[in-house]
């Protein structure tokens, strides 16, 4: 803009409106760049948060559910699957790993690089069997 | 013109330098934020955690422990056997979970009380059982202030018993102590008592069941396998709100990630 302003004040008449042109093309390209930048990161943030919670409570409330209704301690993979697809609303998905002292069972077919949620619960299975229901929950 | 060319210049430099501002402060408050939802997520984490133990634990309770205890309406009811055989298996279960606990949490059981006592609080009644040794012959019952009617006891027996079997010394009303006693045969039962002696049809002490008014405390001791249940009758206050729980500092959380430590009882109902 100090170059604009010097060309301004110099004797270049003729060339002042193609002057005022870039000097305004520039600025504008500058600020919209500026608020496309505002405007990301502030939709990221909410969405990030907002998506990040939703999967959070979900994921836990889903499993809790399956554990007050033994479906967990039952440990049969299948029946765990139809409760978790019966509970998980469209737009996400899940994968579980239950550790048991004398079972696992693990539902993944390749290890994700990022999720949203990832939680544990405790449960005991038969009375005496300490288990852990891992879950991952993501966006599809 | 020249001066026209400066007003638009100072002029788009104002509105950039108002967006840039903006723009920062949007990135400020987005790390500001994702650091909260970490933070927050972090802290259900854990809450899952404890919910989760919690309810491990009343499964190993109610399964192992050989002590049934429930609210009925203003009512609660405590069922045990005495000598309790069932102790030594519950303690090496708790034993085992606290080390699973240990192994992949930062969370561990304090078994003191629970190995040697097995104190359950009833809240907010100021009311507690528990033993002097757990799985042993002496069952207590201690209490703040008596905010319930009385203690009525029924002890069951594989003895004879007789309309002389139940033998008893001394008068108590505030709380009252009512005990009934059942045998393989027979049963006699007293009420408004301090102390009661149970007695087979020989005349051998099967149990002593002493309300002490001035130490406030009811205790049961066998000499004789017993089933001992007792019923704290019309509690005070809304048993809604009534819970009944570990000693204190039961459950503990240690997670230095989060700069986070809890020192919490765990709830049995």
């Amino acid at each position: 803009m100090a170059f604009n302003r010097l060309l301004l004040s110099s004797r270049c008449g003729k060339n002042k409106g193609a002057i005022f042109l870039t000097d305004a093309i520039i600025a504008l390209f500058i600020v919209v760049i500026t608020m496309m930048v505002s405007i990301f990161f502030l939709a990221k943030a909410e969405v990030s948060s907002a998506s990040k919670m939703q999967a959070n409570r979900l994921a836990t409330d889903i499993f809790a559910v399956l554990d007050y209704s033994s479906t967990l301690s039952a440990f049969d993979a299948e029946d765990i699957r139809t409760g978790i697809d019966k509970m998980l609303p469209e737009g996400y998905l899940m994968d579980f790993k239950i550790e048991c002292e004398r079972r696992t069972y693990d539902s993944r077919n390749e290890t994700r690089s990022s999720y949203a949620f990832a939680g544990e619960r405790i449960f005991v299975r038969n009375g005496d069997e300490n288990c852990i229901a891992r879950y991952w929950i993501w966006l599809e | 013109m020249a001066r026209v060319g400066v007003f638009y210049s100072v002029g788009f430099f104002i509105v950039m330098s108002a967006f840039l501002l903006f723009a920062v402060v949007v990135m400020k408050q987005y790390s500001s934020s994702s650091q909260r939802v970490s933070e927050d997520i972090g802290l259900e984490k854990i809450q899952t955690l404890d919910n989760s133990i919690q309810e491990a634990f009343r499964d190993y309770f109610f399964a192992k422990s050989g002590i049934n205890i429930k609210v009925i309406g203003d009512d609660i009811l405590y069922k045990e056997d005495l000598p309790n055989s069932a102790s030594t298996n519950f303690k090496n279960n708790m034993t085992r979970f606290n080390n699973f606990l240990q192994s992949n949490f930062s969370v561990e059981l304090n078994l003191s009380d629970i190995n040697n006592n097995l104190s359950l609080y009833v809240k907010p009644h100021g009311i507690y059982f528990n033993h002097p040794s757990y799985g042993g012959n002496v069952l207590k019952s201690v209490y703040s202030s008596a905010n319930f009617a009385g203690y009525d006891v029924t002890v069951y027996t594989n003895a004879v018993l007789n309309s002389a079997s139940c033998q008893t010394i001394g008068t108590v009303t505030d709380p009252y102590l009512n005990v009934n006693a059942f045998g393989s045969t027979g049963s006699c039962s007293k009420t408004g008592i301090t102390t009661l002696t149970l007695k087979d049809a020989n005349a051998v002490t099967l149990a002593v069941i002493n309300l002490r008014t001035f130490t406030k405390s009811l205790t049961i001791t066998e000499s004789q396998p017993i089933t001992a249940e007792v019923q704290i009758s019309n509690l005070d206050f809304n048993s809604d709100s009534t819970i009944i729980t570990t000693a204190e500092n039961v459950l503990r959380f240690n997670y230095a990630d989060f700069n986070f430590k809890k020192n919490g009882t765990i709830r049995i109902v």
